[in-house]
């Protein structure tokens, strides 16, 4: 709510070294305010018998280690480029009701002449959702790296009854605490908002929640136009088809989605090589474009898709220390999401949902995987359909697990 | 059963004193603080990249690319940020403008003609970490702590609607920083030129070469604009104006300082304060709720 109006944000800026930063102070300042706000909006569902003592504590850590990764990221924002436009965004709106800065407003995001456009909103509709939340200051990055966790708070709250098991939750706990979660949920980036409203939309489809998953949809679409175009399928899947209720239903979606590949085969080549380009250009420069093979067809992009999965499950391979500790995170997702399948695999593999899910997982993966050549920013990217999924198949399972009980050190009586 | 919510209100309420005394605590640390804070000023300019017809070089398009034509906005910031963040303006800086003497001049030690460490938290702190890696650390007044200085002080950045780029800062002392943000203009617009005038010696030579050798007239003609174009930068280049950085509003101070301002500082103890006061409450009354359960 409040901010100072003749500074544009205060940092800590890493060039003047942590201590003698002249913002420190009112950093500190500013950020602890928005931390005892977040302690208390949870210890009020506390005291409306929401959470237990231990969801309590467990949210009071997750809110206190956001505080400490947003001092990092403030830092080194110049990691992060993007960082600075939802915020100035957010204060415009609430300063001046309006979206006059750049970039916050709508956008025609086209590709090129043959690809793709869709109206992107991708800074404004993440100001306006973020502005929801009353964090009371808005005068550093963190603010909006503490929204995108209060963000996650309420997520949490809305999975938790559709948790089947209390193991389910300390599941659903442990992954909050893996390395790139606790980095993307944490800092003022659009993504862990896309990654809300895509398990929001993916609930609302499977509970047939046709508004709630029209709006959904269409804020992933305005957000991230990628995501929601790969969303568009389950959508037409489960209202269409029927997809996740028959086996027939979710084989026709498949052989439909397949023909109208092939249909508009030109606009999505192209699209995909425009990324390809795009991202190579952003990450390695001009030189190293000449090198690139582009996908000369359809059929191609369908060759390699399997492959670029097999690939995109595992990267960033370890290539330096960060890159070893998403590449090891990466490894322990994949490994959860085996287990749970294999546990599960009597009843998932019998199940159209969960072809459905695997689906959209699949190409989301996949598509990321081809056109993303800078790995951080592909661990960005894939954060948000890997949780997703993961996610998914948290609030599916059913069977108990035995390293909780040796853990907690639980006995059956 | 009461409603857990109204309980906890209705603890607040008998709790208002204290809340209230925090608050005031809070403010009264504020009013402390800004007492306390120096106040600073905003010094900014605002720069464009200077493009052959701005330079009065002619705007024929062709002969501005092949004479190296004008970057985009976006490309011409980076380069900008990369010199002026650089060693070579550093270096320059301290050679036409001392600014070692003005930033560290009270370390300076007449007798030995040297200057004395610079003790603070962060140098200490650093000193710390180097010795665990094996390193000697000497925070000793050098051209790389003159460097830290102008990549502390001057911030950069670059408007995506009006395509300009403000170099500004915010300061306690205007007229260093000033000087400070000017030197770093001309030494940048210096080092650009020292770079690019090799490659302008070698293509006038390459002209003159090519003029000798063709004998029809309208290559000649075509091949003299485009020597006179180079020419006419070469001249550019030796003169003391400005060669690739076009100001477009020259350096201005504000009239009062910036920061702080009062009403955020004030605003932001007093919310603390409040959010301090009803987070421990909050604290005090589940603790009481659970030693009831």
């Amino acid at each position: 709510m409040i901010y100072d109006s003749l500074i544009d944000f205060y940092t800590l800026n890493g060039q003047q070294g942590f201590f003698t930063s002249q913002d420190l102070f009112i950093y500190l300042l500013s950020e602890s305010t928005n931390l005892i706000f977040c302690c208390l909006v949870v210890a009020l569902f506390f005291i409306a018998n929401k959470l237990s003592l231990n969801e309590l504590l467990f949210w009071v850590f997750l809110f206190i280690s956001a505080f400490l990764i947003n001092i990092f990221v403030n830092y080194y924002y110049n990691y992060f480029p993007d960082i600075g436009g939802y915020l100035r965004c957010i204060r415009d709106l609430r300063e001046n009701f309006q979206m006059d800065e750049p970039g916050c407003q709508a956008i025609n995001s086209s590709t090129s002449k043959d690809g793709l456009s869709f109206l992107s909103m991708k800074r404004g509709l993440p100001a306006i959702i973020f502005a929801f939340i009353p964090m009371p200051s808005i005068a550093t990055y963190s603010a909006v790296g503490m929204i995108n966790k209060m963000l996650t708070f309420f997520l949490y709250l809305f999975l938790k009854p559709l948790l089947k098991n209390q193991d389910n939750l300390m599941l659903l706990c442990l992954i909050f605490l893996l390395p790139t979660f606790l980095l993307y949920s944490s800092i003022g980036l659009r993504d862990n908002l896309i990654f809300v409203v895509m398990v929001f939309l993916l609930f609302f489809l499977l509970q047939n929640k046709f508004l709630l998953s029209t709006i959904s949809l269409f804020i992933l679409l305005s957000i991230k136009s990628q995501n929601g175009v790969i969303f568009v399928l389950p959508y037409l899947g489960v209202f269409l088809f029927g997809a996740n209720k028959s086996i027939k239903g979710f084989l026709a979606l498949v052989f439909c989605t397949l023909i109208g590949l092939l249909l508009i085969q030109d606009a999505v080549v192209s699209t995909i090589n425009f990324f390809v380009i795009s991202f190579v250009f952003e990450n390695q420069g001009r030189e190293v474009i000449k090198y690139i093979d582009p996908y000369s067809s359809i059929y191609s992009i369908l060759v390699y898709a399997p492959l670029e999965f097999l690939i995109g499950l595992v990267r960033p391979f370890p290539t330096g220390p960060i890159a070893v500790l998403f590449f090891l995170d990466s490894l322990v997702q994949l490994l959860l999401i085996s287990y749970l399948v294999l546990t599960n695999r009597q009843r998932l593999f019998k199940s159209p949902e969960f072809f459905l899910v695997l689906m959209t997982f699949f190409m989301g993966l996949v598509l990321n995987s081809m056109v993303v050549d800078n790995d951080n920013t592909f661990v960005r990217y894939k954060y948000t359909f890997y949780y997703c999924f993961l996610i998914y198949l948290i609030t599916v399972n059913k069977t108990k697990i035995p390293w909780f009980d040796k853990l907690l050190n639980r006995h059956e009586k | 059963m009461p409603n857990p919510f109204f309980k906890f209100y209705q603890y607040l309420k008998d709790s208002y004193k204290s809340i209230a005394l925090t608050c005031m605590a809070f403010i009264f640390l504020g009013i402390l603080y800004v007492f306390n804070a120096s106040p600073q000023y905003l010094v900014s300019v605002a720069i464009d990249q200077k493009t052959d017809a701005q330079g009065e070089l002619g705007s024929n398009s062709l002969l501005s690319a092949l004479g190296g034509g004008a970057q985009n906005g976006s490309k011409f910031y980076y380069e900008i940020k990369e010199v002026m963040y650089s060693m070579d303006v550093t270096e320059r800086f301290e050679e036409n403008h001392g600014g070692l003497n003005d930033y560290f001049g009270s370390l300076f030690d007449e007798s030995s003609q040297t200057y004395k460490p610079l003790w603070n938290l962060n140098t200490i702190l650093k000193k710390i970490k180097f010795f665990f890696l094996g390193v000697s650390y000497d925070p000793i007044p050098n051209l790389h702590f003159l460097n830290q200085v102008i990549r502390g002080t001057i911030n950069i950045r670059f408007d995506d609607f009006a395509e300009l780029i403000y170099i500004s800062s915010y300061t306690s002392s205007p007229a260093l920083t000033s000087k400070l943000i000017n030197g770093a203009i001309l030494e940048t617009d210096a080092s650009m030129k020292s770079s690019e005038k090799f490659e302008l010696e070698e293509r006038i030579n390459f002209l003159i070469q090519e003029l000798g050798l063709t004998s029809t007239i309208e290559q000649r003609e075509a091949l003299s604009k485009i020597l006179e174009n180079q020419l006419l930068k070469k001249s550019l280049i030796n003169s003391d104006a400005l060669y690739k950085i076009m100001i477009v509003r020259d350096i201005e101070v504000s009239e009062y300082p910036v920061k702080p301002s009062l009403s955020f500082i004030m605003a932001l103890f007093l919310i603390l304060g409040l959010l301090t006061g009803i987070g421990s409450h909050a604290i005090k009354f589940i603790r009481k709720e659970l030693a009831e359960d």
